[in-house]
């Protein structure tokens, strides 16, 4: 309390962004993650993941359109999202936010098209199969192509390809970007650092992951017609979930001793948030978020699917955590004014808990929506049948 | 899939998908159509900032027809500074305010008094000569007008309907007021109630047995405020008109302690002159509880011409305050310094001082010995003292100054004989023995001595220990002023406000004398003075037909001694010892509005009629006020039957009022003011409606504010000096007062006319200053010398220029009179209550009631470990709550601690706590600083309020809630004390009776904080 | 009004301003590398040929009085509770080697600005005179700016709901005369000028007196400097924390506040 300098008078500056962005930086994560996982079946062609490839690819697809709303939300002048179109060209190459949006617009139609083609084969089926505005729809989707020759799979393969392998720097841009924006602003301590994006990304991976665990199973169990959860997935993807969290800790771990120890004269005040929120940060974000389930992951815990979820659920819970303490905490380290600042998030109104709870609506009718339009469940139980033909 | 599973997916997206969009409504609605958010700003690059009032490129000067730019005065604090105020000519709303580069308030150097309007709007452009002329106006100013629009302001005259303080109201018609309070009646269902008219009784004496308490019309009694321009046109007028001599301003709640010692060092009781150091030149800087540009007046200037003296100048300054003010900054290097004193305990300190410079003889003594204006000519200075005269010590003439028929005789140092001091350059400086004068032999000690005497009470060590501060720093500070020969300065203020704050300012300005730096550049100025205003070239405005002259004991006690009454007499005539008197009395002191309510209460002199009180606050800004006056307030019956307030908000006094009659407020008032020290050359600033006063009005079309209301009084009262013939002209003319302009277009022709009459305003000269609706009221009144008074109205005032500030190394305007090394006035008044003299010159006291029981006895250490102390806010004014703009700039007060203080009491910033005195407790929370001396707490003033806003008013049945904006801080009066010795009354200074707002003991806990959402 | 009647105002609305928002985009040259009024030339985009604004403030005469954060509200219309400047004030040392410290803040104007080039609709830019404006006709108000400013000199114009900060009161500064928090300070700190003008006071103190600037190292070059800034002063996140927060969350008048100042301001 002998503190060298008594506060007298002073203001506290409010800071710009809210709860939705936090919450936007999760979806473009965790979609980063769905896609990249979709990929290791077609793009690497790991078998393993096959069946889980399309359901993740349709789950890239839903976060990531749902995600800019969050976006449009924080801005203060959503009616004037065409003077980003219009102007300031000349700001291209040093605002991260104009590439970012830019490739915000790219990145899903390209998943669309990824997805479209890998299951054309299906809405040609279905189109055959359905009433008259089913057949529309259907004939639709399949983009008037109705061959179901081998050839014409095999194009439909190779174009999932192509789209999957420019897609992964895509999906890994996306996200990336995401930490740009932030590592690129020199002004704040917490998050000037180079390695802003990769760890964005390597949290991404944990947060997408543990999402797609607690998604697959209830898709699988009650949505599709297999009826049953596919334990043994379940148990990779809390393996592949634990060294997500490996590789996401070592990212934290460069970044937290280099900006603590090694940065200039800033670093002061990011010993004093840490200070202030050692505590919290340490036992929710480390102990619970991550030690628990890279255990869970690394152990025969895996092969328990309530332990697998519960560790998904946490982690889930844990980069949305992260996020904000980025995101939020970040911004409540002062820059010139004395003292750290507090943020509640409004109940109602623009960027507020209701705007973020809209965001997860929209994310969920979404899903819905997908789910009944593409038909996931039919090609994730032909890729069943296929593996365990394979198997035997 | 199946289809229920088709329908389960198809119906959450449905609903959730509906919800979700619901949820973002908003945005998608300004996203899907386009539109914008929020309010379009005026203009893109410049957002919202209104034009500028002119502007000038290239040489190029043009007024922007949007505004009009009118010179006027602000009074958000005493100091009272020319502005400008730029006004939207469609609205009628000020926009902004800007610094008056004519007034030296707000400039220096100012303007030559006959630049042009034009020139002085160019010359602060940037090609102008804006940083010498740069004119300012503090955070007060800038931000005081928002008052003007506030939404708690009186515009209609106000009655109580519910019961005194409840703070219920209904409006009524001022012409009915009228009525009422002058008739008198049942007014209120409580019984009858006196009204003016009756009270008005020039002739009955108030009481049968003491002719000298006068008559009965001194039932009327006015508290007003600061000199804020308006009392002594219409207000003085009305109350002598009406046979009073009970009306004061807040002097002895605000600074009564320094004005009182430093017109007994000045030795002028009547003006009550006072000084203050010459900032600009001097070279060091002793100020004594009044850190300039932390608050002090001239508060503007005084920071101003600080901060130019320590970066540009070669001052250096010490501040002697429990608090490290805003007068220090780590920017200023060594030339500023802070010396942390226990509160109430300066006078320990500057004996310290004396002692130690008459002990090392570090004073001028050549100056010292001079003991006349001749001699002080003869040796070419500007001021001397009565340091060598003789002080009779023995028999009938004890504490006089041994005097012959034609004044004072010393000893002459050249041949130690008795000599008129007129006929001696240099005398005898220490003296104690006998002197024989016109064959009488006399037991003497020159002044001097009677101050070494008393110097040398108390060793350092002593007096060391009694303020805390070390003998060592003493010795250093007392070297150090007497080192700059007359360059060096003292000041003091509100630290003074103490229980021995008159000799604590006595002795503060004594150190001055020491060095003799009264009248030079670089010392002690007495202010610049000003041109003739009321009693002028064309009108005498304090004269009318059938003006009384009313001789009268006033209700507080003051300007008169115990000795006059008739019970002294009595007692003294039957042999009875006469002391104790029933209760104090102030031969020389001018006015206590302290002691108005607790004398009326207690009867005595006599019990008041009427209170009227006039922008008054003295609830709040008495200290004690609150906690102990309020029970005799609320009661009709206890001391005020009758409370008319005039005041443009409900205040934490006029809420006790039985009616309120709105004011106007700032820029829509009339004034005529005058500098308090602190300038070298003549001043007035002048004030007049700039905007249209937004209360309602009388039949007449005047708006309804105290002006108005007191000529319609005195009117409807039939006093002499309202109505036809009222105004005298200097050539036997007389002229109507029936509106203010019509005495105060009178005014200002006097200060245009004054000495060498100004130039004409030229068309320019008055449509740039905004002046043209007051053209045709000027050539009604001013005939031939309308636009002499149009020159003056344009600039906001007269002014001297500031080349004639200084003749060489001395003031242009110099003080006559001796300073009083020792005060014979003083000496020979006695304490009413035990009959002592008071001592002649300084001597220590500590902190005591007005007997002189020591306040270490009444509050053990033990039980009361801290010391309190108030200091006004940088940015905060008490007149200034209802503006609300001046919220954004400092939104609460706390109460400041020592960190190594909380410590011992287990405190935390932060925490909620209670401070306790004996007679009151006040809360808020507890802030740790540095800067503030341990073991004392300290309290910004001016919030904490429960009035102006702060708390529900209803008004014709209609309640409007308090704001707690206004409520949040700390009310530090609520901890003031009863003097103990005394009958109802609060502690005071023991010899002038001011207010006794500083060091307070008290004790600290902490409680849990107010559930003000409840 | 019936629902009926405004529902169809408001697609009316909505439709006339989407067609109004692409008529003014295609006019105002579309794709405009900067915007539109820098395009155009506008004088209040441009600034004054020649000059280069700078401001000096020379804290040894500063005395923490509040009167620049005060006229900067009245002047620039600043919404409640939000500020272009404000002077800090802290007590630095221990009892009794304490100082009394005072921060007078503002937008640096920064040569190298933080919060320009990451501007995705170049609503904000430095104007050729040094400057750095906002364009509040252009700002989406997406807040990156305000992230980026390391002074944290911007906020979010309640009013508006653009990105705002000082702007040197160029409404004034472009008329010929000075900045409202110069024309009132009081001890005269604040120091205003063309720096390209050798004569000019800001460029005499520059010449003659060490200058520092807030937070050198993060490369801005900010155009605000100070004489006599002690370092320790611009520490401020280890002072004891601001109460005022405090005391106004647990009051629980916020609300209360932002009305009655509101409405102040509206008065005003
Ligand atoms: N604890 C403590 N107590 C103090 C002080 C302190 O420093 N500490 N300071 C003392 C000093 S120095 C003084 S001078 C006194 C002041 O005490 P007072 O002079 O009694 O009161 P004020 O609060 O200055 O203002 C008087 C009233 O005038 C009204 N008013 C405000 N603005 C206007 C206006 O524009 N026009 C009109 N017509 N009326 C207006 C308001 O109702 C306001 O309450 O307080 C003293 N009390
Ligand atoms: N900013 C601002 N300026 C103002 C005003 C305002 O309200 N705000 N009001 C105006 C008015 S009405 C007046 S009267 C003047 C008054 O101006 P000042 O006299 O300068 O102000 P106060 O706060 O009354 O004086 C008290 C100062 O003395 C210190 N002090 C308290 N007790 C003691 C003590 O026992 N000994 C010593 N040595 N110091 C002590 C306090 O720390 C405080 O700083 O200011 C005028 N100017
Ligand atoms: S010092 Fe400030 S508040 Fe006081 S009169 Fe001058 S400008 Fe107004
Ligand atoms: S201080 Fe901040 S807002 Fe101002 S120019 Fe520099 S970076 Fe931009
Ligand atoms: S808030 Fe406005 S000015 Fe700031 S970066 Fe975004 S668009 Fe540009
Ligand atoms: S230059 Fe103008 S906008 Fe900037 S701080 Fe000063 S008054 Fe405010
Ligand atoms: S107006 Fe000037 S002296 Fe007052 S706080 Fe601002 S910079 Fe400092
Ligand atoms: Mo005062």
């Amino acid at each position: 309390m002998d503190s060298m300098q008594t506060l007298i008078s002073s203001i506290t500056i409010a800071k710009p962004w809210g709860i939705d962005i936090p919450n936007y930086f999760w979806f473009t994560g965790s979609s980063a993650a769905a896609f990249i996982i979709s990929s290791f079946a077609h793009v690497f062609g790991w078998k393993k993941y096959k069946p889980i490839a399309g359901i993740s690819l349709l789950m890239a697809f839903v976060l990531l359109v749902a995600a800019p709303l969050n976006l449009i939300d924080d801005l203060r002048q959503p009616g004037r999202i065409l003077n980003f179109f219009l102007y300031g060209w000349e700001n291209f190459p040093t605002s991260p936010m104009k590439w970012g949006v830019l490739l915000l617009l790219a990145y899903p139609i390209l998943i669309f098209f990824e997805a479209q083609a890998l299951y054309r084969p299906y809405f040609v089926r279905k189109a055959k199969k359905s009433g008259f505005l089913g057949k529309i729809f259907y004939t639709v989707m399949t983009f008037g192509r109705t061959d179901l020759s081998p050839e014409a799979l095999a194009r439909d393969h190779r174009l999932g390809f192509v789209l999957g392998a420019i897609g992964i720097p895509l999906a890994l841009a996306v996200h990336g970007y995401t930490g740009y924006i932030l590592g690129a602003v020199h002004a704040n301590v917490m998050w000037h650092t180079p390695l802003m994006p990769i760890i964005f990304l390597a949290s991404a991976m944990v947060s997408g992951t543990g999402l797609l665990i607690l998604l697959i199973p209830f898709f699988q169990r009650f949505l599709s017609d297999r009826h049953k959860v596919d334990t043994d997935m379940v148990a990779t993807l809390a393996t592949l979930l634990a060294w997500f969290i490996v590789a996401d800790l070592v990212m934290r771990f460069l970044w937290l001793t280099f900006s603590l120890t090694f940065a200039d004269g800033e670093k002061y005040a990011l010993y004093s948030y840490f200070r202030l929120h050692f505590m919290d940060t340490l036992l929710i974000d480390y102990l619970l978020c991550l030690f628990i389930p890279l255990i869970i992951g690394f152990t025969r815990l895996k092969h328990i699917p309530v332990v697998v979820y519960f560790g998904g659920l946490v982690t889930a819970v844990g980069v949305w955590i992260f996020r904000w303490n980025t995101v939020i905490g970040g911004q409540t380290i002062p820059r010139t004014t004395p003292g750290f600042l507090r943020y509640l998030p409004p109940v109602t109104g623009q960027d507020s808990i209701v705007s973020m709870l809209a965001n997860w609506g929209v994310l969920i009718a979404l899903i819905c929506l997908v789910l009944l339009i593409f038909p996931w469940d039919e090609e994730m139980i032909d890729c069943y049948k296929g593996a365990e033909h394979g198997q035997q | 899939m199946d289809n229920n599973r088709r329908k389960f997916l198809l119906g959450s997206a449905a609903v959730i998908g509906a919800a979700s969009v619901a949820g973002y409504k908003d945005t998608l609605r300004a996203v899907s159509t386009l539109s914008d958010k929020g309010e379009k700003a005026e203009d893109s690059i410049y957002f919202n900032s209104p034009e500028a009032e002119y502007s000038c490129l290239d040489d190029n000067f043009k007024p922007n027809e949007r505004y009009k730019v009118c010179a006027t005065a602000c009074i958000g604090c005493t100091t009272q500074c020319g502005v400008r105020v730029k006004i939207d000519r469609k609205t009628d709303k000020v926009v902004r305010v800007l610094g008056n580069p004519y007034n030296l308030l707000s400039t220096d150097p100012w303007i030559p008094y006959n630049t042009p309007i034009k020139e002085s709007y160019t010359l602060l452009s940037r090609k102008g000569k804006f940083e010498t002329y740069r004119s300012n106006v503090c955070a007060r100013g800038n931000s005081v007008f928002s008052k003007i629009y506030d939404e708690f302001r009186v515009l209609k005259p106000l009655k109580r309907v519910g019961k005194r303080g409840e703070n219920k109201w209904k409006e009524i018609d001022i012409e009915q007021l009228i009525d009422e309070i002058v008739e008198g009646g049942d007014l209120f269902g409580e019984g009858e109630v006196k009204g003016l008219k009756d009270v008005r009784d020039t002739k009955t004496p108030i009481n049968p047995d003491e002719p000298v308490f006068g008559p009965k019309s001194n039932g009327l009694c006015l508290i007003g405020t600061t000199h804020e321009g308006r009392f002594k046109t219409v207000i003085h007028r009305f109350l002598k008109s009406f046979g009073t001599s009970n009306f004061m301003g807040h002097t002895s709640i605000c600074g009564l302690s320094m004005r009182a010692g430093e017109a007994a060092f000045l030795g002028n009781f009547k003006k009550y002159p006072h000084l203050k150091p010459d900032f600009e030149n001097t070279r060091y800087l002793l100020s004594i509880g009044t850190p300039p540009g932390q608050a002090g007046n001239p508060f503007k200037r005084q920071g101003k011409l600080l901060c130019r003296a320590r970066t540009e100048g070669d001052l250096e300054y010490a501040i002697v305050s429990p608090m490290l003010g805003n007068s220090d900054t780590i920017a200023a290097g060594s030339r500023s310094s802070w010396i942390p004193i226990i509160p109430g305990t300066d006078l320990a300190f500057v004996m310290g001082m004396l002692q130690v410079i008459i002990k090392e003889k570090l004073y001028n003594a050549k100056y010292l010995a001079m003991p006349s204006s001749q001699a002080m000519k003869a040796m070419g200075d500007v001021s001397f003292t009565n340091a060598t005269h003789l002080v009779i010590q023995e028999g009938e003439k004890t504490g006089k100054i041994l005097k012959d028929k034609d004044g004072p005789v010393v000893l002459d140092a050249a041949d130690n004989t008795i000599k008129p001091a007129a006929a001696v350059t240099q005398a005898v400086l220490e003296y104690e023995g006998e002197v024989t004068l016109d064959g009488l032999t006399y037991r003497v000690r020159t002044a001097f001595s009677e101050l070494k005497n008393n110097a040398n009470e108390l060793s350092l060590e002593e007096y060391s220990l009694e303020c805390g501060v070390n003998a060592a720093t003493i010795i250093e500070v007392a070297r150090k002023f007497t080192s700059f020969g007359r360059k060096a300065s003292v000041d003091c203020h509100g630290g003074t406000m103490h229980t021995t704050g008159f000799y604590t300012s006595y002795a503060v300005m004594m150190l001055g004398a020491m060095i003799g730096n009264l009248n030079y550049k670089g010392g002690m100025s007495p202010g610049g003075g000003a041109y003739k205003d009321f009693v002028g070239k064309r009108y005498n405005l304090f004269a009318y037909k059938g003006k009384s002259k009313i001789h009268a004991t006033r209700i507080d006690k003051t300007r008169m001694a115990y000795e006059k009454t008739n019970a002294f007499k009595q007692k003294k005539a039957a042999g009875e010892n006469p002391y104790p008197a029933r209760d104090t009395w102030y031969p020389f002191t001018n006015a206590l509005e302290s002691e108005v309510i607790t004398n009326s209460a207690k009867g005595y002199p006599y019990k008041l009629d009427v209170l009227l009180s006039f922008n008054s606050n003295f609830m709040y800004g008495t200290c004690g006020g609150q906690n102990n006056i309020e029970e005799l307030i609320k009661d009709p019956k206890k001391a005020v039957p009758l409370f008319i307030a005039v005041d443009p908000f409900i205040n934490e006094t006029s809420k006790y009022a039985d009616y309120i009659i709105p004011d106007s407020v700032l820029y829509e008032t009339w004034g005529v003011l005058h500098a308090w020290a602190g300038y070298q050359t003549k001043l007035n600033t002048v004030r007049f409606p700039v905007i249209k006063p937004r209360q309602a009005t009388f039949a007449n079309g005047e708006p309804i504010e105290m002006l108005s209301f007191m000529i319609a009084l005195g009117k409807k009262l039939n006093l002499p000096g309202f109505g036809k013939k009222a105004i005298k002209g200097n050539d036997g003319s007389w002229y109507p007062l029936d509106k203010a302009e019509d005495i105060y277009l009178r005014v200002f022709e006097n200060i245009a006319m004054d000495s060498t009459p100004v130039p004409d305003a030229t068309d320019e000269d008055i449509t740039l200053s905004g002046i043209e609706q007051w053209v045709p009221a000027l050539k009604r009144i001013c005939g031939a010398n309308w636009r002499k008074t149009a020159y003056v109205m344009a600039r906001g005032g007269r002014f001297q220029d500031v080349e004639k500030s200084y003749q060489g190394e001395f003031l242009s305007r110099k003080y006559k009179k001796p300073i009083q090394i020792y005060n014979e006035k003083v000496a020979t008044t006695r304490n009413a209550l035990t009959g002592e003299h008071h001592s002649g010159t300084v001597r220590f006291y500590p902190q005591r009631t007005v007997k002189g029981t020591p306040f270490s006895k009444l509050f053990p250490r033990e039980k009361f470990p801290l010391t309190a102390f108030a200091f006004k806010s940088n940015v905060l004014a008490t007149p200034d709550t209802a503006a609300s703009l001046l919220k954004e700039i400092k939104y609460t007060t706390y109460i400041d601690m020592n960190p190594a203080t909380a410590k011992q009491f287990g405190l935390r910033h932060g925490d909620y706590v209670q401070l306790s005195s004996g007679n009151g407790h006040t809360e808020g929370y507890l802030r740790l600083r540095n800067g503030v001396h341990p073991n004392t707490v300290g309290v910004e003033q001016g919030d904490g309020r429960r009035g102006e806003g702060a708390v529900d008013v209803e008004i014709n049945g209609q309640v409007k809630r308090g704001l707690i904006a206004r409520k949040t801080g700390v009310f530090y009066n609520k901890i003031g004390l009863m003097d103990p010795d005394r009958e109802l009354a609060l502690t005071t200074d023991f010899v002038c009776g001011s207010n006794a707002r500083q060091a307070i003991p008290v004790s600290i806990k902490k409680i849990s904080p107010p559930d003000r959402k409840a | 009004m019936g629902k009926e009647n405004s529902r169809r105002s408001f697609l009316k609305t909505g439709l006339a301003s989407t067609g109004l928002a692409l008529l003014a985009s295609s006019k105002a040259n579309a794709f405009s590398l900067k915007n539109p009024g820098r395009d155009a030339r506008d004088a209040r985009y441009i600034g004054q040929k020649g000059k280069h604004f700078v401001m000096v403030l020379d804290l040894r005469k500063c005395i923490g009085c509040q009167a620049c954060t005060s006229v900067c509200k009245v002047e620039n219309q600043v919404p409640s509770g939000q500020y272009r400047t404000f002077v800090t004030e802290t007590e630095v040392g221990v009892f009794p080697q304490v100082r009394k410290a005072f921060l007078p803040q503002l937008c640096n104007h920064c040569e190298n600005p933080a919060c320009v080039p990451v501007c995705p609709t170049g609503a904000t830019f430095k104007r050729e005179d040094g400057i750095v404006v906002v364009d509040n006709t252009v700002c989406w108000g997406c807040g990156y700016c305000i992230s980026a400013c390391p002074y944290d000199k911007r906020y979010f114009n309640k009013k508006t709901k653009t990105a705002d900060k000082c702007n040197f009161c160029a409404q004034r500064v472009d008329k010929g005369l000075m900045p409202a928090c110069v024309e009132t300070c009081i001890g005269g700190a604040r120091v205003f000028g063309d720096i390209n003008d050798k004569h000019s006071e800001v460029a005499r103190l520059l010449a003659n007196f060490p200058t520092t600037v807030l937070k050198k190292a993060q490369g801005t070059r900010p155009q605000v400097f100070y004489i006599n800034l002690d370092n320790r002063v611009t520490e401020l996140f280890d002072t004891t924390q601001d109460l005022d927060d405090m005391v106004k969350a647990e009051q629980g008048f916020e609300r209360e506040w932002m009305k009655v100042r509101e409405e102040a301001i509206n008065n005003g």
